[in-house]
């Protein structure tokens, strides 16, 4: 708005209110989180998950006897629960990659992840493009990627700069390292360093991203995560004593790792970042970024053929959106 | 006049070869450290911009000597790298079991010779210690697949690395895990044999003892600190400090006296008694007829073996990717001319030959 448009008010007119306006609709609509978290077996994801949102919701998929079957490709799960605080209604989506990188030959473990990805996406443009749509379209695009890496202490391996380019491409990407109380501090500092050395040389794109319309304080808070990323954490569901008070915590033998204790770990930073400063951010992100780049290029691909195809008749509306339709689901197909 | 002195009771120590097998982040380098008390493996510094590339596995050795306390051995590590890093991990098991099998070729053919060297340097594999990382639930694919295939030709002693990161009952319950998973697969780890008639009691404890102790948790460290006036290998972390010596805090002291001292023989007369035993057998017993008969000079060809022995050096090679491996040998295949070379004009397989000559057919 420019300034030339701007006019003074004579008196108080009251159409603030429409903040708490569009809140108290959002609040009756509730909202939707989609978190994926992808890593091998035995890197503590569902218990951060159990940990970030204070609740046991998912369970381990790890191979806890020599019965089960040994997965042999990336299976996508996806647990669908509701939380609720202070009248705030979350509805989560949390898609488990049991299987992901437990192979001996881990070659294209990625691809389901990808096309799951993708199908979302595919999935929300086909109802987007449908001619009777629906009010408000359930949103099932992932919304955020915790990619948990092995607390080795070395540099990234091949597979996990692989993938994380990869899935940088199509989804808002969190690095997370997992266990990370097997790291001392100085250990610890050094792998983080390392590992953006990694990602910064490979020309990996992470989440949080800058967009050109964003003022001073957004632009620094996501510099401020830039340099904590990736978050190291430690998950715990059991709560131990420390100080006399209850919180969760690991009891190990030779002491106690508090998860909320900065010192400690990252823990708080991570839940922060997620869920208290940045949670509308990545749902918008995944809206602006994500999903307008594949849209793009899915309606792009979509006007060539149409073009390049002799249209039989005049192509009435619900013609070219069937045709679109169509082509969408063909595309992201292939495209996986 | 110079006194000689009798080489029977090696001053220089007895001699153990261990292979050291671990994906990274096993932390099988820094426990390495640790075990020697200095610093073999130095820190790696990694190219960020070569993390993408597929490393291949390489064995290198690494000679270091151990005195201490009753305690003098001269221990050679063979570090197998870059086990298990790369995306696609399938041929990572043929180039180690390709590596210890070379070794007990190399004895067999200088077993085979009438005039053996003196100074033949025996470079069998004596343990391998296999590390798996403690992801808290059971093993991994590779690491079953890796130790069912190399426990067929060297002692394979599990090895749970970085067991500082799970506190006991996660500790007691993934070794538990494993253990299960190596018995049901039938996987023959070193698991401290023992006679019941025929050992000492004492010795029979201790193996029962050891045997419930498998697989061995163990972490590494770095760093030196005072602890209660004593000076302990430490890891300090903001919550507590891991001393690793502490028997009871984790399996480190324990592994370090079996493999330096209280078993050291027994692993080697394993290795030698059982293990090579078997594989001599087995080269024997899938050599084709053509290998009995002799040819035209006269000569019986030897087994076909791996690769080009050489009767002086220590022959190291870890590139064994570059060489042919043939499972079965093939029957039109003559053995390399240098072994032939090396060999004197009457072989002593041929009397050894004829003998059997009969049951092999």
């Amino acid at each position: 708005m420019s300034a030339n448009d701007t006019v003074q008010l004579n008196g108080y007119v009251g159409f603030d209110t429409i903040t708490s306006q569009i809140n108290r609709k959002l609040i009756l609509r509730g909202f939707q989180f989609n978190v994926m978290v992808v890593g091998p077996s035995g890197t503590g994801k569902s218990t951060l998950i159990n940990t970030l949102f204070s609740t046991h919701i998912m369970n381990s998929s790890g191979r806890d006897n020599i019965d089960e079957p040994i997965r042999q490709t990336t299976e996508i799960s996806v647990i669908s629960k509701v939380i609720q605080e202070n009248k705030v209604q979350l509805r989560l989506n949390l898609i488990d990659t049991p299987g992901y990188c437990d192979q001996i030959n881990n070659d294209k473990c990625w691809e389901p992840i990808i096309k799951y990805i993708r199908d979302q996406h595919a999935l929300y443009l086909r109802r987007e493009l449908t001619a009777h749509r629906e009010k408000n379209i359930p949103d099932t695009r992932v919304h955020c990627c915790l990619f948990f890496i092995r607390p080795t202490g070395h540099n990234l391996r091949p597979i996990d700069i692989s993938v994380l380019k990869r899935l940088s491409e199509v989804v808002n990407v969190v690095p997370v390292i997992a266990k990370s109380d097997s790291l001392t501090i100085d250990e610890r500092l050094a792998f983080k360093q390392q590992i953006r050395e990694d990602i910064a040389k490979h020309g990996i794109h992470l989440y949080p991203y800058d967009l050109e319309d964003m003022d001073e304080s957004e632009r620094s808070l996501n510099a401020a995560v830039r340099n904590i990323i990736p978050f190291a954490v430690v998950g715990s569901e059991k709560t131990v004593m420390v100080n006399g008070k209850p919180t969760r915590g690991r009891q190990n033998r030779w002491g106690i790792v508090d998860v909320e204790n900065e010192n400690h770990c990252e823990f708080v930073y991570l839940r922060n970042f997620l869920i208290r400063t940045h949670l509308q951010d990545l749902i918008e992100m995944t809206a602006c970024v994500h999903y307008e780049r594949f849209r793009t290029k899915q309606l792009l691909a979509l006007k060539e053929q149409s073009s390049s195809q002799v249209p039989s008749t005049a192509g009435t509306n619900t013609n070219t959106l069937t045709l679109a339709q169509k082509e969408v689901t063909k595309q992201a197909q292939t495209a996986a | 006049m110079r006194r000689f002195q009798a080489s029977v009771f090696s001053k220089k120590g007895f001699k153990l070869r261990i292979m050291a097998v671990g994906a990274s982040g096993t932390g099988y380098r820094t426990f390495l450290n640790a075990l020697c008390r200095k610093t073999i493996f130095e820190p790696e510094i990694d190219d960020p911009a070569k993390a993408h590339l597929p490393k291949p596995l390489e064995i290198k050795p690494y000679e270091t000597e151990i005195v201490e306390n009753g305690i003098h051995v001269v221990l050679t590590i063979l570090d197998a790298c870059n086990f298990g890093n790369g995306i696609d991990n399938s041929h990572c098991f043929d180039e180690i079991l390709n590596y210890i099998e070379k070794q007990f070729d190399n004895v067999l053919v200088e077993e085979s010779r009438i005039k053996r060297n003196a100074r033949f340097i025996d470079t069998r594999v004596h343990a391998l210690l296999y590390f798996i990382y403690p992801n808290g639930h059971t093993l991994s694919e590779l690491d079953l697949v890796a130790m069912k295939r190399f426990s067929k030709r060297v002692n394979v002693i599990p090895v749970i690395g970085k067991a500082d990161s799970m506190n006991e009952t996660e500790l007691a319950s993934f070794k538990q895990a494993v253990m299960t998973c190596l018995n049901e697969n039938e996987v023959e780890y070193y698991n401290f044999p023992y006679d019941v008639e025929e050992d000492d009691d004492s010795v029979v404890e201790e193996n029962k003892y050891l045997q419930s102790l498998l697989p061995f948790a163990v972490a590494g460290s770095t760093e030196q600190r005072e602890v209660n006036g004593k000076m302990e290998w430490v890891r300090d972390n903001s919550w507590g400090t891991v001393i690793l010596g502490q028997s009871t805090l984790s399996d480190f002291t324990t592994l370090r006296t079996v493999l330096l001292h209280s078993h050291l023989h027994a692993l080697k007369l394993y290795t030698q008694d059982v293990l090579y035993e078997t594989y001599r057998t087995e080269r024997f017993s899938e050599a084709p007829v053509p290998v009995v008969l002799p040819d035209e000079q006269g000569f019986i060809q030897p087994p076909i073996l791996h690769s080009t022995v050489e009767h002086k050096d220590e022959n190291i090679n870890p590139k064994t990717k570059n060489l042919e491996v043939n499972a079965k040998p093939d029957s039109d295949v003559k053995a390399p001319s240098s072994i032939v070379e090396a060999l004197p004009e009457t072989n002593v397989l041929t009397d050894s030959a004829k003998a059997p000559l009969t049951s092999l057919n």
